[in-house]
C-alpha cells in the first residue's frame, strides 16, 4: 500500500482526507503542522505528500523546499486558500506536482493524484 | 358850688344903703335865683352822678365777672397781679394750674419772686445794678424791669411748687391808680414748653431740611407759572451748565430748556396734577448749556396762594441721564437677547434651577419638541429628556467663572410630543430669570448629524472588513472545504457501490454539521461587527468587546505567525458605551497593530517574534486597555497626526485614513481618553480608558 502524507493546520481537513484517501486505497499519514510533517517524512518516507501552504509555524513552502532536499523525487502536491495564485506559482517554481484550492473538488483532488502518479513512474 | 359859697360872705360885707340895700336885695335874688338854679342843678347832678355811680358799679360788677370769668378761663396763662407792696392779690386759676399753689395759700401771703428762678432774677438785678450804679433789689427789679423793656414780652423760667421748672413768655405790667400812683404789678405768663419744644422740632426739621438739600443729589427749585425758577444752591450749574443766577435773574426760562419732543407730556403731567393732588413726577429731557441731553426727573408740589390762584411750584431736579442711559441700555440688550431667544435657530429653554420647571422656551422649542409655549411652559423638563446630566452640571455652576456655559451631554435621546424620540446635544448655563435662579438651556437636534456620524461609522467598518476579507475567506474556506470533502466522499462511495462504515458515517455527518456551525460563527461574528449601532449607551464589559474583535482576526493573525497575548483582567467593572462601537474601535487598534509588524516582517527588521498583546486592568479607577506591537513603529512627527481624520501613511487604495480618528471620536463619546505611544523601528502601544459605569 503506497504512503501518503497530508500536512494542514485543519484538523476538520485532515479528517476528511483520511477518508477520501483511505477509499482510494493509501496509507494514510497527517500532520497538523510543518515541523511534525517533516518529521513524519523522515520516518516514513512516503511518496505523495500533500501540505497546505498556509499554516503557523513552519508555512508549506518551506515544508516543499525541505522535503525536495530530503527526497527531490517525491510528488508534491500543495493546497492553497481563496486567493492564494501567487503561492501556488511559486510551489510549481519549488517543483511541486500540482496545487489545489480549498474547497477541494473530488476531480481536482484525481487529477493531482493522477499527476503525482505520473511522475512518480 | 364852690364859686357860690367863697362870693356870697364878701358881697354882705361891702354894702350897707338902701341902694345898696336894694341892690343888695336884688343880687340876693339873684343869688337865690342862681342858687336855687344850683341847688336844682346840684341835686340833678347828685342824682345823676349816683345813677351813673349806680350804672359804674353795675358795669364793674360786670367788668369783675367778665375778668375773673377771662381770668379763670384762661388755664393756660397764668395772671398774677400784686399791691405795690409786691403782696400777691390776684392769682387766677392759670397760675394755680400752671405753678401748683393754691389761691387761698398765696393771695395776700407771698410775692412774685416764690415763682422766679433766684438765678433769673440775680442776672436782671446786677444788670439794672450795674446800669444805675446803685443796688436795686426787691420789687425794684421788677419796677426797674418793666421801665426798661416797656412792656415787651421776654421769656422767664417759672419754678412749680414741687420745684419742676418750665419756661414762660412774660408781660409785666405796672398797674396804677386812677390818678397815676403806682397800685402794683400784673404778671401775665404764658407756658411756651410747648412752643418751645416745637420750636426746637421746628429748628431741627429746619436744619435737617438744609442739609438734606445740601446733600442730596436733588436740585431744589421754586418755580412760577411763567417758567421762572429760583433755585437754593448751584446743583443746578452741574447738571445744566446755567449757575442760578441765570435763572434768577429771569435771563432763563426753565421751559426753554425742556427738549421739544417732551414739552407737551410735561405740559400734560402739570396740567393732570392741577387736576388732581397738585403733585406730580416727570422725568424729560433737557438741554444742557453745552448742547448735552440730559434725562430730568422732576417731582413737583403746586401751591396754591389764599385765593385759589398758583403761587408757585416747589420741587426738585434729579439727573438721571446715568440711569436712563442704563435703562436704554438694559432695555436694548433685553431686546437683543429676547430677539436672539425667539430667533434662535436651536430650541432654547429658561428652566428654575430646582425643579427645572419651563419658565420660557422660544418658537423654536415648541417647533421642535412640538408642543406650544402655553403647554412647555409649567411643564417640567424631564418630560422631554433625562435630567440627571443637567443636575450633575448645576453643581458645576458654582465653581464655574459665570456665564460660561457648560455643555451638558453630547447625545441624549429627547421626545417630542407624541413620544417619538431624537437626538440632541444638551448646553447649559447658569442665569437669573424674572429674580430667580435659573438656567439657559439650549438644545441641538444631531439626529442627522449622529446618522452621518453613523455612516462615516458604518463605511469606515466596511472598508476595514473589505481589508479584512482576504483572511475573513481563506478562515470560512476550511469549514467549507471540510464540508465540502464529506459530501464528494459520501458522493463517491454512493457512485462507486460501496460500503461506508458506521464509524466514517457517524465522523462525515459530524464533520459537516461541525464546520456549518464554524461557519456560521464566523458569518454571525461579521454580522455582528457590521451591524449599525445605535446612539443609545448601554453597560459593556470591554473583554468581551476584545473576545469578539480577536474571534475576527485571530485566524489571520495566526496565519501570519505572529503571537497575538490576551493579558485581561477578571471581574473588570463595566463601561457604560456601546459593544460595536467599542469593538470596532479594538479590531482598528488590531489591524494598526497587524499592518505594523507585518511591516517590520517585510522590512526584514532583526529583533524579536512580532507579537501583539492586548491587556486590560484598571487603572486610576478607570478601566483600562492596552493593544501593543513590536512593529515597524511610528515617528514622532507623524505620531502627531495619528488622530486626525483622513490621515494614513499607507498606500493609497488601502485605507481611508479615518480608523484612529474614528476611534478617538468613539472613545471620546464614551468619556474615555486615547492616547498613542510610539518608537519608531520598535514599536506602538495603544491605551485608553474609560470611566466605569
Amino acid at each position: 500500500m503506497e504512503k501518503i502524507l497530508v500536512i494542514d493546520d485543519e484538523k476538520p481537513t485532515l479528517s476528511m482526507f483520511r477518508l477520501f484517501l483511505e477509499a482510494y486505497g493509501y496509507n494514510v499519514y497527517t500532520a497538523e503542522n510543518g515541523t511534525e510533517g517533516i518529521e513524519i517524512f523522515r520516518t516514513e518516507k512516503p511518496a505523495i505528500v500533500l501540505t497546505d501552504v498556509k499554516m503557523p509555524g513552519i508555512d508549506g513552502l518551506a515544508v516543499l523546499q525541505q522535503i525536495k532536499e530530503i527526497a527531490p523525487q517525491t510528488a508534491v502536491i500543495v493546497i492553497t486558500g481563496h486567493g492564494d495564485t501567487a503561492l501556488a506559482e511559486q510551489a510549481i517554481e519549488l517543483d511541486a506536482v500540482d496545487f489545489i484550492s480549498k474547497p477541494i473538488k473530488k476531480e481536482a483532488l484525481d487529477a493531482a493524484l493522477e499527476k503525482a502518479r505520473e511522475k512518480l513512474g | 358850688m364852690e364859686i357860690l359859697s367863697q362870693s356870697s360872705p364878701a358881697a354882705m360885707s361891702d354894702e350897707s344903703d338902701y341902694w345898696a340895700l336894694v341892690e343888695e336885695n336884688a343880687i340876693l335874688r339873684k343869688e337865690i335865683q342862681v342858687a336855687r338854679k344850683a341847688a336844682d342843678l346840684t341835686a340833678n347832678l347828685v342824682v345823676k352822678q349816683f345813677e351813673e355811680t349806680e350804672k359804674v358799679l353795675h358795669r364793674f360788677q360786670v367788668a369783675n365777672a367778665q375778668r375773673k370769668a377771662v381770668l379763670d378761663s384762661a388755664t393756660r396763662i397764668s395772671i398774677i397781679a400784686t399791691n405795690k407792696d409786691g403782696v400777691i392779690t390776684v392769682f387766677n386759676t392759670g397760675a394755680e394750674h400752671l405753678l401748683g399753689y393754691k389761691a387761698q395759700e398765696i393771695i395776700g401771703k407771698q410775692t412774685p419772686e416764690l415763682f422766679h428762678l433766684q438765678s433769673e432774677l440775680e442776672i436782671v438785678r446786677d444788670r439794672l445794678s450795674f446800669k444805675y450804679g446803685r443796688q436795686v433789689a426787691g420789687l425794684d427789679v421788677f419796677f426797674e424791669y418793666v421801665a426798661q423793656k416797656r412792656l415787651a414780652p421776654s421769656e422767664w423760667t417759672y419754678v412749680r411748687k414741687d420745684n419742676t421748672q418750665f419756661p414762660v413768655r412774660m408781660t409785666i405790667n405796672i398797674l396804677r391808680e386812677p390818678y397815676g400812683d403806682i397800685s402794683g404789678l400784673l404778671f401775665i405768663a404764658m407756658d411756651i414748653a410747648e412752643i418751645k419744644h416745637s420750636e426746637k422740632a421746628l429748628k431741627e426739621s429746619e436744619r435737617n431740611y438744609r442739609l438734606l438739600v445740601r446733600n442730596l443729589p436733588n436740585c431744589v427749585y421754586k418755580g412760577y407759572l411763567d417758567g421762572a425758577i429760583d433755585f437754593f444752591d448751584n446743583k443746578i450749574e452741574q447738571i445744566t451748565g446755567y449757575s442760578k443766577e441765570e435763572f434768577l435773574s429771569r435771563k432763563k426760562n426753565w421751559f426753554s430748556l425742556v427738549h421739544e419732543d417732551d414739552r407737551a407730556d410735561t405740559q400734560e403731567k402739570f396740567k393732570k396734577a392741577l387736576r388732581t393732588d397738585s403733585s406730580y413726577i416727570r422725568e424729560y429731557r433737557v438741554k444742557s448749556k453745552t448742547g448735552n441731553t440730559i434725562w430730568i426727573q422732576d417731582g413737583g408740589q403746586i401751591i396754591y396762594g389764599e385765593n385759589g390762584e398758583v403761587e408757585f411750584i416747589t420741587g426738585a431736579f434729579l439727573d438721571i441721564t446715568e440711569r436712563k442711559l442704563a435703562e436704554k441700555a438694559l432695555h436694548e440688550s433685553e431686546e437683543k437677547y429676547r430677539s436672539l431667544f425667539n430667533s434662535g435657530p436651536v430650541p432654547i429653554f429658561v428652566l428654575e434651577r430646582e425643579t427645572l420647571e419651563i419658565l420660557d422656551a422660544n418658537p423654536m422649542a415648541e417647533d421642535t419638541y412640538g408642543y406650544s409655549n402655553g403647554e412647555l411652559t409649567g411643564m417640567l423638563f424631564s418630560a422631554l429628556g433625562p435630567v440627571d446630566d443637567i443636575y450633575e452640571s448645576i453643581s458645576g455652576f458654582d465653581k464655574m467663572d459665570w456665564p460660561r456655559a457648560c455643555v451638558v451631554s453630547t447625545r441624549v435621546r429627547h421626545y417630542q410630543k407624541g413620544n417619538t424620540p431624537f437626538y440632541v446635544r444638551v448646553t447649559a448655563c447658569p442665569t437669573r430669570y424674572k429674580d430667580r435662579d435659573a438656567i439657559i438651556l439650549a438644545t441641538t437636534d444631531i439626529t442627522e448629524m449622529l446618522e452621518k456620524e453613523a455612516q462615516l461609522l458604518q463605511a469606515s467598518k466596511m472598508t476595514t472588513l473589505g481589508e479584512m476579507s482576504a483572511g475573513i475567506a481563506h478562515e470560512l474556506n476550511q469549514p467549507l472545504n471540510a464540508i465540502n470533502m464529506g459530501s464528494e466522499y459520501l458522493k463517491m462511495m454512493v457512485e462507486n457501490q460501496k460500503k461506508i462504515s458506521e464509524e466514517n458515517l457517524v465522523e462525515v455527518s459530524d464533520q459537516i454539521s461541525g464546520q456549518v456551525d464554524r461557519a456560521s460563527e464566523i458569518i454571525d461574528r461579521l454580522r455582528e461587527f457590521g451591524h449599525k449601532s445605535d446612539f443609545d449607551k448601554e453597560k459593556v464589559s470591554i473583554n468581551k468587546s476584545v473576545r469578539v474583535a480577536y474571534g475576527i482576526i485571530n485566524q489571520q493573525i495566526r496565519l501570519q505567525n505572529i503571537d497575538l497575548n490576551l493579558d485581561l483582567e477578571k471581574n473588570l467593572p463595566l463601561i457604560l458605551a456601546r459593544n460595536t462601537r467599542i469593538e470596532q474601535v479594538i479590531f482598528n487598534l488590531l489591524t494598526n497593530a497587524l499592518d505594523a509588524v507585518t511591516q517590520r516582517e517585510n522590512a526584514r527588521l532583526q529583533g524579536a517574534k512580532p507579537a501583539i498583546t492586548i491587556r486590560s486592568f484598571l487603572e486610576n479607577d478607570r478601566v483600562t486597555l492596552t493593544v501593543s506591537d513590536n512593529g515597524i513603529g511610528i515617528a514622532q512627527a507623524v505620531l502627531e497626526k495619528v488622530f486626525e481624520p483622513f490621515f494614513t501613511t499607507k498606500e493609497v487604495g488601502s485605507g481611508m485614513g479615518l480608523g484612529l480618528s474614528i476611534s478617538y471620536g468613539i472613545v471620546k463619546d464614551y468619556n474615555g481618553e486615547i492616547d498613542i505611544q510610539s518608537k519608531e523601528g520598535l514599536g506602538t502601544t495603544v491605551k485608553m480608558a474609560f470611566p466605569c459605569a
